[in-house]
Formats: structure tokens, C-alpha cells, sequence
């Protein structure tokens, strides 16, 4: 097909396509408190992809949805390794807000609050690596059926792992001189 | 610090704390594709439960691993139900009142070409106007800077869903949308391509709320 007479602009049944794959994106990621704005720059991509690739319109057309999500994909990766070059190249200041304490007040209070955070998450290292993401996960707020979901297994397994994991946890916080209830 | 007693709701408090003081950076960050094996569930377990691991303790590569999350989960469902030619037919109506709107805003597009015209130039195109917010019930002019070569512009308003609700050729820089088309308390996102065949030279997404009257 020459250039010239490949439309500037995705027909609208495609368009019909990529504005539906987008929804669900949202849908979904709005559950995991998705970045609205990586949405909107992987779908951007995903016209401009469609729109150069038109030429190929026999395959899109074909397996429409498949397409687009391939690129969806395609283009997200290409996000990441971008976004990675950025941030090999970047100096971050320890002093930026991101890293601020919430205010509790008393700095003392604030120090120790610091170091009990910190006390955790070397706890939380010393788990044993088939146990920690699951332990992670967790305390990141992530229910067991989704653990089980992403990681393919049994509701079962997941429950023991995570079991073994928490007990795991205690025991190395108990070693550092942290006490802990299990009331929840 | 002895005598500190948590609970799993304070665990997870601290847990985040710990987390939100790491420092980023992409030294030691898996590798997409590995955040991608983890996702689709491809590869040896004990990678995926190392990338996982290294996931849930970097908020960046957590933020895109929910990224390809999402994706996967809307790419689930990829059986291909319709064909592009039924869905043409079905939204036929709607590209002809798409044509209509074209019409209109081609008229509007002479109207204010002296006026609107933004000569300018970079690598990328650069959107100029409207800011993120305007008033309800006045035309809205978009304009952008030009861009050397380029021999015509494509605007695109998307809604929520990036679903393309306005769609203009241009070989200008600028293009004003009368009120009617945008409704008080509507939110849209807007960009501008360079249409010229063979470029891939594109703005990036920029906000547009009309406020309420």
C-alpha cells in the first residue's frame, strides 16, 4: 500500500476496539490503584502503533482485540526500559517529600516510629525466599485469593506459605525486640 | 523498643512506611520481561517468586508490574466476538455524525486560521492551549506549536476510555470547538498527531475538565 493513501487516523471499528480495551484497563487497574497516567501513555502508544501498522490491516482486522492487546503490551514494556534508562541517570535527593515521616508530633516519637519501620523490613528479609513474597503481599494489603490467583496455586498452599511466612516474621522481630499480637 | 507489641494492621503500617523511604532506582530492578513472566505465569516458580519478591518491596517496579497486571486482565478475554466489519456497520451512525461534526469544525477551522495560527517548532509537539480547566459554555481553542514538515495536524478528544469523541484535520495549529460540543462537567483528554504519512511525531495526552456551570 503507498503511504500516502494509508489513513492518518484508526478506522472506527478499531477505535470501537482500542476504546473498549482501555475500559477494561482502567476497570481493572482501578481496583490496584493503577497509575492513570501510565494508562493513558500505553494506550497513546497503542494509536500511534495501530495507526503506523495499517498497512498490515489484514491481520488486525482479523483478530482485532488480540492485536491490540499485543501491542498494549508491546508498548509497556517499551514504557518500562525508557523509564528505566531515566532513572539509571537520575540523583535522588533523600530529602524529598516522598521520603518524609509522617508527622507524629514529638521527634522522638518520629525516630522511633523510623526505626520500627526499619526493624520490620530487615525482619521481613530474613524470611525464607519461598515465603517472603507471599509475607510481602500481604502486608502490601493483597487478599490470599489473589496471591493464590497471580501465583497459580491452591488456595491451600497460599494459606499455609502465608501461615509459615507470618510465623516466620514474628520469630524475627521476637530475635530484634519486637513483641507482637495477633489481633487481627 | 522492647516492649512494642503490633498487630498485623500495624505491621502492614510500618510495612508501607519501610517501603515509601526506599530510594529508587533501576540498579537491581528486574527486567520487564521477567515482570511480564511473572503476570502471564511463564518460567520457573522460583524466578517468579524472586521477581515477586523484588516487586513487592520497589515501588516502581510494582507500579509496573500492575500495569501489565491490568493489562493481561483486560487482554484476558481476547476471543473475537465481532468482526471489524460488523462493528463497522454498527457504528455507522456514529462516523456519520462524526462526519457532520468534521464539517462543522473544517468551517471553524477557516474561521480562525489568521487568529490561531502558533509558529513555533521543537522535536515533540507541544500543546499550548487550553489549560487543564476551562469555562462552561464558550467556544475552547486548542492549539499547539508547529512542528517543521509537518503538512497537516490530526486533534483528537478522547473520553475516559480514550474512546475518540471529536476528530479534526488540520494543517494548522490551532482548531476551536464551539461550546456546544463540550458539555458543562465533562472531562475529556486531548493530543495532536503530526498526520503527515510516514511520521510518528505526536504530543502527549493533556487533561480538559469543562466546569460545572
Amino acid at each position: 500500500m503507498d503511504p500516502a493513501s494509508v489513513p492518518d487516523h484508526l478506522s472506527p471499528a478499531l477505535d470501537a476496539v482500542v476504546s473498549r480495551f482501555a475500559g477494561m484497563v482502567r476497570n481493572v487497574g482501578w481496583r490496584h490503584r493503577l497509575s492513570e497516567a501510565d494508562v493513558d501513555e500505553v494506550m497513546q502508544q497503542v494509536r500511534i502503533r495501530l495507526w503506523q501498522a495499517q498497512r498490515e490491516s489484514e491481520q488486525i482486522s482479523r483478530a482485532p482485540a488480540s492485536y491490540v492487546y499485543r501491542t498494549a503490551v508491546s508498548a509497556a514494556l517499551d514504557l518500562m526500559r525508557r523509564r528505566r534508562a531515566q532513572r539509571t541517570d537520575q540523583t535522588i535527593s533523600l530529602d524529598e517529600p516522598g521520603a518524609a515521616l509522617p508527622d507524629r508530633g514529638d521527634p522522638h516519637d518520629d525516630l522511633a516510629y523510623s526505626e520500627l519501620s526499619q526493624l520490620v523490613a530487615r525482619a521481613i528479609d530474613q524470611i525464607p525466599a519461598s515465603r517472603r513474597p507471599v509475607v510481602r503481599m500481604h502486608l502490601a494489603g493483597h487478599p490470599r485469593e489473589e496471591i493464590a490467583q497471580l501465583l497459580g496455586w491452591s488456595e491451600a498452599k497460599t494459606r499455609n506459605l502465608l501461615y509459615r511466612g507470618m510465623d516466620d516474621l514474628r520469630e524475627r522481630l521476637k530475635g530484634l525486640g519486637v513483641g507482637w499480637e495477633m489481633t487481627t | 523498643m522492647g516492649d512494642d507489641h503490633m498487630s498485623v494492621a500495624r505491621l502492614q503500617e510500618l510495612y508501607a512506611q519501610a517501603l515509601a523511604r526506599r530510594v529508587g532506582s533501576a540498579e537491581g530492578c528486574v527486567p520487564p520481561e521477567e515482570l511480564l513472566a511473572l503476570v502471564q505465569k511463564q518460567g520457573d516458580e522460583a524466578r517468579r517468586l524472586q521477581t515477586l519478591d523484588h516487586v513487592m518491596g520497589c515501588a516502581d517496579c510494582h507500579r509496573e508490574f500492575e500495569l501489565l497486571r491490568a493489562l493481561e486482565a483486560a487482554g484476558a478475554d481476547r476471543r473475537e466476538a465481532v468482526t471489524v466489519r460488523s462493528i463497522s456497520r454498527r457504528i455507522m451512525p456514529l462516523a456519520l455524525a462524526a462526519s457532520v461534526l468534521l464539517a462543522i469544525g473544517v468551517g471553524l477551522v477557516m474561521r480562525n486560521r489568521e487568529s490561531d495560527l502558533t509558529r513555533g517548532g521543537g522535536s515533540a509537539l507541544v500543546l499550548l492551549t487550553p489549560p487543564s480547566e476551562v469555562a462552561p459554555a464558550q467556544p475552547v481553542t486548542f492549539s499547539w506549536r508547529a512542528s517543521p514538515g509537518t503538512q497537516r495536524y490530526r486533534l483528537e478528544l478522547l473520553d475516559r476510555n480514550g474512546g475518540v469523541v471529536f476528530s479534526q484535520l488540520t494543517p494548522d495549529t490551532s482548531l476551536t470547538l464551539p461550546a456546544e460540543l463540550l458539555p458543562p462537567g465533562s472531562s475529556y483528554r486531548w493530543w495532536v498527531r503530526d498526520a503527515t504519512p510516514g511520521s510518528a511525531l505526536a504530543s502527549s495526552l493533556r487533561a480538559l475538565r469543562i466546569r460545572s456551570k
